[in-house]
């Protein structure tokens, strides 16, 4: 904005605004206006940002620490509440299913009513975000408090809902950092600079996973797996350092509560540590990871299929339609009813929150061996030093409580996943795997009860280290990721199983992407989001494919000598967002690209300046005001589909033009390239 | 200044947030930590509130006075008009030149020529839209030196408003926006709509105003290098200062019914040029993709276009 600048009358200097000659105070004002000066010199120095990418950790640390905290009380309020209402079994199950009803009503009602975006997870919507695409609104600062509140409502009802963190709280903040850029620019006054915009926000995707489990190396790691197509180098000591930051001060603010003496880890294991396992189990840890691979895929699967159908049936849209806090309630509903404590809740462990299920599977005794000879009580609320007496039951054993979780959570989970609230599906994912993997370990340890290897010392097999091989490799396969592996690690601080435990990811891996897109991509398929699939199908044939074959040949050229009649039927019967601008019509050399809106802008002004016998064309047009923005990069025809993929992916492009010898031949936009890549993994067949 | 807005509220909710937090990291045996919680929470609430008060400072505009507006402009002049309108627009001023004080508004620098200025002290609310209808037309013949002008130049500037009302109807209205549109294709893509309506609005003001002819807006140096034609307008200012003080009384009155007057006026008529632009053309670009890059959300809100190139058109999201 600019502004007027006066003196007063008879001083002499600089002339100073006139909102400053008429304020009071005048020399206070200058003593304050320098000093804020020098700050903002320091603090907005051009090319340093540490201390933003620390503010951005520190934030978020607090934010996340403070969303426990909240959590934490309601959840002590529910289960006090759940205690003292009584024996009369309605009057219970009215205390157990009205809490999360309410709380995953009144979190989805409310973020939906600010924005419709805050529903979900978030990290689709980013990916795309992080491609280049402009989601509008989908960073605006107004959606955090709204998130932050819905997410924690959805937290609080526990793990009767059965859903996790991470998700949102990477949009959080990414939105935090875009917040905090644009304070940046608006200090430095500087525009809006979209490499360095986008390199905060990468950092930021790594705060915010590197925040929620106080992991900065899984959280860095499984940033650039889940969001990033291409990763720079440079963006990598930024989000190291802004997760640590965040970590840090995870890690410490339970120190200041006095929760805890010092730093440690989330989860406390005590698995036996000169010999974790033997030898051969790594074979059983490799089939542990092809099983959790084969669960994936069916979850995938059977995940998408119910998101498509419930976008498809007719009664589900249009009960999402038209009101959400109902479909929610109804949602919760059924999970709450079904994990009602005395009754089929029994068989689920539901009594156990998130973080207890975790701790109960990560347990180092072999439950199977423990409970073959007694059989433990179950007690009236969960006992923190034995939580997994949850788990037996006296005629089902833990072989059918398991088998029973894995079996409801299945269908579960997917249900909870379709209720649009803000919420994280990462965490759910990972006690699930846990599951599984406790399973197996305790089938092993009950065939192998002293041990594997006969004869000599005998190490028991430990369930628990199954549990972790099997939480890491189900959630890597159903995210497409290896770093959930070193997130296992930094959770337990557990890293003697790192070679099994990796394999089984790795392994988990191989079969879940070779069968399905991933959670996050599923989701931007069933979205429409717009994206750049990678190409698959990198066969001989695949390196033949140059540009010629699939670019659109369609284009509509304006020249620069046409007249204007020309020029306004060419605009008017065509609507393609921009028009390459050609030197002449013979010619066809591409010099420019013209905006549509703007071209029509300009043809709308009829100057009367032109001299009437002068026929007018284009060139008088573009003269008078119209922008004409440069080529600044080009295709050839000769250009493979791998470079014009991998260029279209590094650049951030959304379409380019192709040229040969200078004439404008041909236009590429993600349009083509999926066709052509599509047309890679599936032939069409010949005519 | 939404953002400013947007950066005092976060920074007042970011020391309140610490304030709370640091009441629940109450500890007796560590009172450093929920001190220092405290200290920076109270900073930051303080620092924000303080913030916050000081931007309620008062906001004054400058009206243009007198005969400097020109007639019923001339074809050349107009075309004149409009290329002085984009070569301003697309050099960048050097020192903050003379323009009225709304928001983001590329100010129609020929209007700007003023030997004699009036100024009213008004209070600012953040809404810039209280600032549109008082600058039109405070009417103080005796204010000025230019005087003969100034009633009429009010008058003018109302009926400048009605004229293009009254012209958008007709095939001539088209010319209005059409001419005010030279200037956004050079603008940079800010907000388009708004952008547009307040040149609109200079433009049309310009047109509509006094019936005098003006020379000095002829004679106006356009070939001269911008900068001294800048600093000419500067020492302008300082030798009117002594006018400051002259107009602060009886200006309220007047406001008030020519507010009303003007600012319907223009609601009927920046929507209609909204309208009149797909039918100029013809052809309603919808800018629809294919499915495969539609950014879809389930239900009810349409979903806005993720292509960043199409984000600038205005009212084709249907």
């Amino acid at each position: 904005m600019e502004e007027l600048v006066g003196l007063r009358e008879g001083s002499s200097g600089n002339p100073v605004t006139l909102r400053e000659l008429f304020s009071p105070c005048p020399r206070i004002r200058r003593g304050i206006r320098d000093g804020l000066e020098w700050l903002k010199q320091k603090l907005f120095h051009v090319s340093e940002d540490w201390h933003l990418l620390m503010t951005l950790g520190v934030l978020m640390a607090l934010i996340s620490y403070a969303m426990d905290f909240a959590i934490g009380r309601v959840v002590r309020a529910h289960q006090w509440l759940y205690r003292e209402i009584g024996d009369s079994h309605l009057l219970r199950y009215l205390s157990w299913t009205v809490y999360p009803v309410a709380l995953t009503s009144f979190s989805s009602g409310f973020s939906q009513s600010i924005t419709p975006f805050s529903g979900g997870s978030g990290i689709p919507e980013l990916k795309t975000i992080l491609t280049g695409v402009v989601l509008e609104d989908y960073l605006d600062i107004k959606n955090f408090g709204a998130k932050v509140v819905g997410l924690t409502c959805t937290l609080a009802s526990g793990s009767t809902v059965f859903l996790g963190k991470v998700g949102p709280f990477v949009h959080l903040s990414v939105m935090m950092a875009a917040y905090l850029s644009r304070v940046r620019n608006k200090a430095i006054r500087e525009s809006e600079n979209d490499s360095k915009q986008k390199e905060m926000l990468v950092a930021a995707a790594a705060v915010g996973v590197a925040t929620v489990f106080a992991a900065p190396f899984s959280g860095v790691l499984f940033s650039i797996e889940v969001l990033s197509s291409h990763y720079s180098v440079w963006d990598y000591w930024r989000c190291f350092f802004a997760a640590t930051c965040g970590a840090l001060m995870f890690r410490l603010l339970p120190v200041f509560n006095s929760e805890q003496e010092t730093i440690t880890t989330l989860f406390k294991t005590s698995f036996r540590v000169d010999v974790p396992f033997d030898l051969p189990e790594i074979f059983f840890f490799v089939v542990l990871g092809a099983i959790c691979g084969i669960v994936s895929c069916a979850y995938l699967f059977c995940q998408r299929t119910f998101l498509g159908f419930i976008r498809t049936n007719w009664f589900l849209s249009k009960l999402l339609a038209t009101s959400k806090p109902m479909y929610s309630t109804l949602a919760t509903l059924i999970l709450a009813s079904i994990t009602y404590p005395p009754g089929v809740g029994r068989f689920l462990a539901s009594r156990l929150s998130m973080k207890e299920h975790l701790d109960s599977l990560f347990d180092n005794n072999s439950w199977a061996l423990i409970t073959r000879n007694s059989s433990p009580p179950w007690p009236p609320e969960p006992d923190s030093q034995n939580l997994w007496f949850e788990w037996y039951h006296p005629r089902f054993t833990i072989f059918g409580t398991l088998a029973f979780f894995l079996v409801m959570k299945f269908w579960m989970l997917i249900l909870a996943t379709t209720i649009p609230m803000p919420a994280g599906y990462f965490m759910p994912v990972f006690v699930f795997g846990a599951a599984i993997g406790r399973l197996w370990g305790e089938a092993l340890s009950l065939a192998f009860p002293e041990g594997i290897m006969a004869g000599g010392v005998t190490y028991p097999i430990i369930p628990g280290g199954y549990a972790l091989a099997g939480a890491a490799a189900f959630s890597g396969a159903v995210t497409h990721t290896i770093s959930t592996a070193i997130l296992a690690f930094e959770l337990t601080g557990q890293i003697l199983h790192a070679l099994p435990v990796l394999m089984a990811v790795l392994a988990a891996n191989a079969i879940a992407q070779s069968c399905q897109a991933s959670f996050y991509d599923g989701t931007i398929i069933v979205k429409k989001l717009p994206y750049l699939p990678w190409i698959r199908g990198r066969g001989i044939g695949s390196h033949g494919v140059i540009v010629e074959h699939f670019m659109n040949c369609t284009i509509t050229t304006l020249a620069k000598d046409m007249p204007l009649e020309e020029v306004v039927k060419v605009v008017t019967s065509t609507d393609v967002a921009e028009y390459p601008l050609v030197e002449s019509t013979e010619s066809q050399i591409l010099v420019g690209v013209v905006r549509r809106a703007q071209l029509m802008q300009a043809l709308q002004t009829e100057s009367p300046s032109w001299a009437p016998g002068h026929q007018q064309c284009l060139q008088d047009v573009l003269a008078g005001g119209c922008p004409m923005e440069p080529i600044t990069l080009q295709l050839s025809p000769e250009t493979s589909l791998h470079q014009a993929h991998k260029f279209f992916e590094l650049m951030n492009l959304q379409s380019l033009f192709v040229t040969s010898r200078g004439r404008a031949v041909g236009f590429v936009s993600w349009v083509e390239l999926k066709k052509a890549i599509s047309n890679l993994t599936n032939p069409p067949a010949p005519k | 200044m939404a953002d400013e807005k947007t950066f005092r509220i976060g920074f007042i909710v970011l020391g309140l947030f610490l304030l709370a937090l640091g009441t629940f990291l109450m500890s007796h045996d560590r009172p450093q930590v929920y001190g220092t919680f405290y200290a920076m929470g109270g900073i930051m609430v303080i620092g924000g509130v303080v913030w916050s008060m000081c931007q309620c400072y008062p906001k004054i505009a400058f009206v243009p006075a007198d005969s400097e507006f020109q007639g019923i402009l001339s074809p050349k002049a107009l075309g004149l008009l409009e290329n002085k309108l984009s070569t301003e627009m697309k050099r960048p001023s050097p020192q903050p030149p003379y323009v009225r004080l709304w928001e983001d508004a590329a100010y129609d620098q020929s209007l700007s020529d003023f030997t004699h200025i009036q100024m009213k002290v008004m209070h600012y609310s953040e809404d810039p839209r209280p600032l549109l209808a008082p600058e039109l037309g405070q009417p103080q013949p005796g204010a000025t030196d230019g005087g003969a002008g100034g009633p009429v130049d009010s008058q003018a500037w109302v009926e400048a408003a009605v004229v293009v009302h009254r012209g958008s109807d007709e095939d001539e209205g088209e010319r209005i926006p059409a001419q005010s549109r030279s200037s956004p294709p050079a603008c940079p893509q800010g907000p388009a709509p708004l952008a547009s309506f307040q040149q609109d609005l200079d433009v049309g003001s310009s047109q509509g105003s006094s019936p005098n002819p003006s020379p000095p807006n002829g004679e106006e140096p356009r070939p001269l290098p911008p900068d001294p034609w800048t600093s000419k307008c500067q020492l302008d200012h300082f030798q009117d200062f002594a006018l400051i003080d002259a107009p602060t009384s009886g200006d309220a009155p007047p406001e008030g019914p020519q507010q009303e007057t003007v600012l319907p006026s223009y609601r009927q008529w920046y929507p209609r040029t909204k309208e009149e632009e797909p039918s100029d053309t013809g052809v309603e670009e919808p800018q629809e993709e294919d499915d495969d890059l539609y950014y879809g959300l389930p239900d009810g809100p349409e979903d806005p276009f993720p292509d960043k190139e199409l984000g600038f058109e205005p009212d084709t999201q249907s």
